[in-house]
């Protein structure tokens, strides 16, 4: 469904220098399918899923090929990205009180782009508002969507991002640290409902964290990047059980020793 | 055996809520009556989720804020009995060390003079240079770092700076409150060797703050873990991770996503 291959993204500086944060990274994401994407700050994963959404900041310039069904985001116009953000492309953010807009209630915010983009009515709108709000486990939610963000809980504002993001079913999510922001027993149930997302409606995934736990949580397969460029990538089990970069292995040492679990260096050799 | 170095007794602080009138007025308890002690040489970790009152109880430790009730105790003597100017010279004896390395040192200081700051507790000041020095060169970074801005050093560095500066009075106590919790996984790793190194070294006893049980596990000898304002459970790190008694603790060791768990998702969904 998501195949990209060897894409690049160059910052001009102010001094005219150009650094090259993303550097050829090629993968393919299947329906149904989580791609797990982590590393540490400046690895460049950020600036994969700004690429894909068409948003990268203007200092930024992206080459290669970032094909959607077939159709390459990347050679899109701005008004044509604008079809596919939302629609086909949903995005959730790590910081969820800066993502939505404070003055403005959120099912108002879930129905923008019911409204906007598939030209429901106000009232179909907001009725589906309050469907998506169920889908995501917010209680109560024929209340809760004339809530404000402020509010809310962060777990709960979270949840909203995700309504936002699925309100018009794109086939592909990107959530760039979703859970980074929240507790841990928050974060277990908004990894729950990433869980239904995927498996339920089918959704392709596309999970950014420097969290290993979580990336292992929840990724079928999983890409590590460091300084902008591939360690190396594979299924989620393989990568983390039987890492073959040096960088991985690093990562995975310099894990907390209960979040490793049972990984130690020793037993990484001896699974089959 | 001698006597805690820290002892925090039936502490409780409660906030004054006002709703939006202004009028009806509310109490919200932050901390409610914890009690607990901190062995010389000793690490005790609190863990807690956000809103559980864990800063609360570091900030009233650090005397940053008063209690609204019990006291804390530092090597027997009450903190919040002494008078504004013995309090003052007590500080010396516990500093801290924050969680965001961006926030807690002044960019237009330089490194020397922000590690520096805490020596005027002391009073007298010699040899300024050569203890910033020594302090620098005690967590890793190097004397002439003295001279450069904290913007020039990256998260790590900066922790490094900020903990160079907590221990520049030579502190009994080290009150780290989220101090790793904003790094990567590999920087983070260092900061807590090194505070470990410290504590092996100068025998620091720290209260140690964190919502991450890995790390607690890593560093603490003794673990409370905080919900809603009290403490519900307090033990050797490995029987209350390993055997928790409360039911809040089980919940939380469940929530954490360890590397136990890969592929097994969807098999129980």
């Amino acid at each position: 469904m998501l195949t990209v291959r060897d894409l690049c993204v160059d910052i001009t500086g102010s001094d005219g220098r150009r650094v090259r944060v993303v550097d050829g990274i090629a993968f393919t994401l299947g329906k149904g399918e989580t791609l797990g994407v982590v590393g540490e700050s400046g690895s460049g994963k950020s600036m994969l899923a700004l690429s894909i959404m068409g948003l990268l900041p203007a200092v930024a310039h992206a080459s290669g090929e970032i094909l959607l069904q077939a159709e390459n985001l990347l050679t899109l116009s701005e008004q044509q990205l604008c079809g596919v953000r939302g629609k086909r492309i949903g995005m959730i953010f790590q910081e969820p009180m800066t993502a939505l807009n404070p003055a403005q209630r959120v099912g108002t915010q879930i129905a923008e782009g019911l409204i906007v983009h598939a030209g429901m009515s106000r009232s179909d709108a907001r009725a589906r508002a309050i469907e998506l709000l169920e889908r995501v486990h917010v209680p109560q939610a024929k209340q809760r969507v004339d809530a404000f963000p402020h509010e809310l809980s962060g777990g709960q504002r979270q949840r909203i991002g995700i309504a936002i993001a699925l309100a018009l079913r794109p086939d592909l999510l990107i959530a760039d640290e979703p859970t980074t922001a929240l507790d841990v027993t928050v974060q277990k149930e908004i990894l729950d409902i990433f869980d239904e997302l995927v498996a339920d409606l089918g959704m392709a995934l596309i999970f950014i964290s420097h969290d290993i736990g979580v990336i292992g949580r929840i990724a079928d397969r999983t890409l590590v990047m460091l300084n902008g460029k591939e360690m190396e990538q594979g299924p989620t089990v393989r990568v983390l059980r039987q890492p073959s970069a040096d960088y991985t292995r690093t990562l995975l040492a310099a894990m907390p020793r209960r979040t490793r679990g049972h990984l130690v260096a020793g037993s990484l050799e001896k699974q089959p | 055996m001698s006597a805690p170095l820290l002892e925090v007794k039936h502490l409780t602080r409660d906030y004054l809520l006002r709703s939006r009138d202004g009028f009806a007025r509310q109490h919200l308890r932050a901390v409610d009556d914890v009690s607990f002690s901190v062995a010389r040489g000793e690490v005790l970790g609190i863990v807690g989720e956000s809103g559980c009152g864990k800063s609360t109880l570091a900030r009233i430790v650090m005397a940053l804020d008063r209690p609204t009730g019990g006291e804390v105790l530092l090597e027997g003597t009450s903190l919040f009995q002494l008078s504004p100017a013995d309090l003052r010279r007590r500080r010396r004896d516990f500093q801290m060390v924050f969680q965001d390395p961006y926030g807690s040192l002044d960019p237009r200081h330089s490194v020397g003079r922000i590690v520096a700051e805490p020596l005027h507790l002391e009073g007298r000041t010699s040899a300024v240079r050569e203890r910033v020095a020594a302090s620098l060169e005690s967590v890793g970074l190097k004397a002439d770092d003295a001279r450069r801005y904290p913007h020039e050093f990256s998260g790590g560095q900066r922790q490094r700076i900020a903990i160079a500066r907590a221990l520049m009075t030579g502190p009994k106590l080290l009150v780290a409150d989220e101090a790793v919790s904003a790094l990567d996984l590999s920087v983070q790793a260092q900061i807590l060797r090194l505070l470990m190194e410290l504590k092996a070294r100068n025998g620091l006893t720290m209260l140690f703050i964190s919502h991450n049980l890995g790390v607690i596990e890593e560093i603490a000898d003794r673990v409370g873990v905080m919900y809603a304002g009290k403490l519900v459970e307090i033990g050797a790190t490995g029987d209350v991770l390993h055997h928790p008694q409360h039911a809040y603790t089980q919940r939380l060791l469940d929530a954490e996503p360890t590397l136990d768990m890969i592929g097994r998702r969807r098999a129980t969904a």
